[in-house]
């Protein structure tokens, strides 16, 4: 392990957290899994290609277009489809959610092609030395617009009216409503929040690596992840969830046991030992690092 | 009435009314996605496809060798049917239609040039194909159901080397030949098999190629750092460059393997660059080839040469990463550059290209070129075999040794074929050119790779 390893854990973590944020926010508050978050990254993502290659576009430009983009997007989604089966369980709202996700994933794949795409800009793999280490210039704004946006929505969450009203709903519904809060309102606007936060993922993820419509199903795992890493119902959570994740990631990467070439490395063993140390957190810390109820 | 866990009342029956809707929905979308994403075969009769300018360039430029015994009329004396079961749908789609394309124009000329000459008698090629859906289990189902149902004489292999094992198995059960020519993994021809034949070189040449060029340059790099997905075809390429490093006079310093599909590899690119390694081997996919070229600049990792297994191959590459796919050289079963002289209905690559460009508008790939050499691996043994007896054609494939426009096909006794070559390829300045072996390819290899900030 080295400090090349911490910052690299760092700058994935941002990423992370970003993406557990959103999936956290729905989670919390609607009590919908919602697994159409992955096919909403992937929207951002294709938003970036296609403004960088034809608008010549900078994704960080094209980041808050695509915010909102989605949000609308969120919004039609949650207004007229997702709203419609909210009352039913857990399972149901599971399910629809899956469907979407394989319609969109298809839609994608109808949309864009299965061609490998990337975002690539004149400064994407430019780096500056920090001690021992390269850090990049992207992924560094990246981690930059992660907190950033993690902020602002804390502070819009514990200062504003609508958020105060978003927290009340999810502490008590029915008081919530006696108080003359609009739930169905409150729910799109969480929708949307949580779909604008997912788009700005898939603008920042889409210069990391080539990619496919099918390769963002993943990152509903990544989310599912960092939210019971973090706890359920909790901003800061999400994001300490997600450079916690990041973090053991990279570092489980890093780790060689014995020298030379018979070392074994833990590097190929990576997903499992993230996800076993998952199941570990969920035994003995079940609400998460950070996890409270509700959303406070 | 109000529950805690469904905090509003639920009203009758709607939601999972509306859940199953939308998954039905959802089903029906995917199912539409593709128009070739049903079960029916997407077979196309043979003569109808052909245009105009790929019969009249097939027939002026056949080699005397099929020339001689005309019939190009169209007269047929019987047919001999083919079965595929291909990708046209899923994750594999782009290259299985690059493959069918490869089938398709072999079967177009063979036909415009009279068809397969068997004891005297000449037979039309049909070949039937079903969808796949990228699926291995669903691949071997479809060859039963060929086999079985459509009773086609032979197999054309299906895209990639998980489907290409289950649908070995199906041939090797029925006893009817195969030969195919997108599943490169050594675990396919390891089983014992009689029935399957592959023409491509096996995942052990992907990178030995890539070694030996640069081990021809001078100053001779000394250490290689080998990273590979963990997968089991990317293991047999890695497990095989390591071999064939050490063999070569190299020392390698670093062999890591990481998830399959992990597109982060900073941590791995980390361990390279601390090892010093002069020449970096990655064996993976196209994905995890362009997570390595931005995270080794992102680091400031410099080594003097790059090899990939897979990834460079792709036109993507270069549109992806730009000027910073430079320099990196990889193995290629087949490209356009290369100068075999063959005695089959190409001859040369460059016949191959030609017509392949006329027919489908754009260039063919290696897994469309070695679409085809399966079908005149076929055509030769069938015609050498004088029988559509599946038993004698397929001693007739194990013995045969021809030279094509694709390269040598030969098979050892697992039916792979060891003796060709793999070409390498390397970016240069924003091309992909064949470098490598000397004797067919077009350019020199641009050595040494200049460190990431001194490039232009």
């Amino acid at each position: 392990m080295s400090l090349q390893d911490l910052i690299s854990g760092l700058l994935l973590g941002g990423m992370l957290g970003l993406i557990g944020l959103g999936f956290s926010l729905v989670w919390g508050i609607l009590n919908i899994v919602n697994l159409v978050h992955a096919p909403t990254i992937m929207f951002g993502a294709y938003i970036a290609y296609y403004s960088l290659e034809y608008l010549s576009l900078d994704p960080f430009i094209t980041l808050p277009f695509a915010m909102l983009i989605m949000a609308a997007f969120g919004v039609l989604l949650q207004k007229f489809l997702i709203n419609r089966i909210i009352k039913a369980s857990l399972l149901l709202t599971f399910l629809l959610t899956f469907g979407l996700e394989v319609m969109l994933i298809n839609i994608g794949r109808l949309l864009f092609t299965g061609t490998q795409r990337s975002v690539k800009t004149s400064y994407d793999s430019a780096s500056f030395t920090f001690f021992s280490a390269e850090v990049s210039y992207k992924k560094l704004a990246g981690l930059g617009v992660a907190l950033a946006l993690t902020y602002l929505l804390y502070l819009f969450m514990s200062r504003t009216k609508i958020g105060n009203a978003i927290r009340a709903t999810s502490m008590d519904l029915n008081a919530a409503r006696l108080m003359g809060i609009n739930i169905g309102n409150i729910y799109v606007l969480t929708y949307a929040i949580s779909s604008a936060l997912a788009a700005a993922a898939g603008v920042l993820l889409s210069s990391w690596s080539a990619f496919t419509p099918d390769d963002f199903g993943r990152y509903n795992i990544r989310a599912f992840a960092v939210v019971v890493l973090g706890g359920l119902g909790s901003i800061p959570g999400a994001l300490i969830g997600g450079l916690v994740f990041g973090l053991i990631s990279e570092v489980i990467g890093s780790i060689t046991i014995g020298s030379g070439l018979d070392a074994f490395s833990l590097s190929p063993w990576k997903e499992g030992i993230l996800f076993a140390s998952l199941v570990l957190v969920l035994i003995v810390r079940p609400q998460g690092l950070l996890g409270k109820q509700g959303y406070r | 009435m109000f529950g805690k866990t469904s905090p509003f009342s639920v009203k009758g029956r709607v939601g999972p009314l509306l859940a199953v809707m939308g998954l039905l929905l959802s089903l029906l979308l995917a199912a539409c996605g593709d128009p070739t994403a049903t079960t029916a075969p997407v077979a196309t009769t043979a003569a109808a496809t052909i245009t105009a300018a790929a019969t009249t360039t097939a027939a002026t430029t056949t080699t005397a060798a099929v020339a001689t015994t005309a019939a190009a009329s169209g007269q047929f004396d019987g047919t001999i049917k083919f079965g595929a079961p291909l990708s046209l749908t899923g994750s594999l789609n782009n290259e299985s239609k690059q493959t069918q394309q490869g089938y398709e124009l072999w079967k177009e000329v063979v036909n415009s040039a009279g068809g397969i000459k068997v004891a005297g008698k000449s037979y039309k090629v049909d070949i039937a194909y079903y969808d796949d859906e990228s699926k291995q289990d669903k691949a071997a189902q479809l060859a039963e159901r060929l086999i079985k149902e459509d009773k086609v004489n032979f197999l054309l292999g299906p895209y990639g080397t998980n489907s290409t094992k289950t649908v070995a198995a199906i041939a090797e059960q029925n006893k009817i030949p195969m030969v195919e020519g997108n599943g490169a993994a050594e675990s396919i021809f390891n089983q014992g098999y009689k029935y399957t034949f592959g023409v491509l070189s096996p995942s052990g040449n992907y990178l030995k190629g890539v070694i030996e060029a640069i081990a021809a340059q001078s100053p001779k790099p000394k250490t290689v750092a080998i990273l590979s997905a963990n997968d089991s075809f990317s293991v047999e390429v890695a497990d095989a460059a390591k071999k064939n490093a050490e063999k070569n006079g190299f020392q390698v310093l670093l062999y890591e393997k990481y998830p399959d599909k992990e597109t982060n590899l900073t941590s791995q690119v980390t361990k390279a660059k601390d090892s010093g390694a002069e020449v970096i081997l990655n064996s993976g996919h196209f994905a995890e080839a362009v997570a390595l070229v931005k995270a080794m600049k992102e680091l400031k990792y410099n080594p003097v040469a790059f090899g990939f297994s897979v990834g460079p191959g792709l036109p993507e590459f270069g549109d992806t990463l730009k000027t910073d796919a430079n320099f990196v050289m990889s193995g290629a079963q087949w490209t356009s550059a290369v100068t075999y002289k063959g005695d089959d209905l190409f001859g040369t690559s460059q016949r191959y290209n030609e017509l392949f460009q006329k027919r489908w508008g754009n260039a063919p790939s290696y897994q469309a070129a070695s679409g085809t050499a399966c079908g005149i691996a076929f055509q030769k043994a069938l015609e050498k075999a004088g029988t559509l007896d599946p038993a004698k054609v397929r001693d007739t494939l194990a013995g045969m040794d021809s030279n094509t426009f694709y390269g040598q096909i030969k098979f050892d006794e697992r039916g792979v074929n060891i003796f060709k070559p793999m070409v390498v390829e390397q970016w240069q300045s924003g091309k992909k050119l064949t470098v490598w072996p000397g004797e067919v390819a077009e350019t020199k290899v641009l050595f040494p790779a200049p460190a990431w900030d001194k490039r232009g």
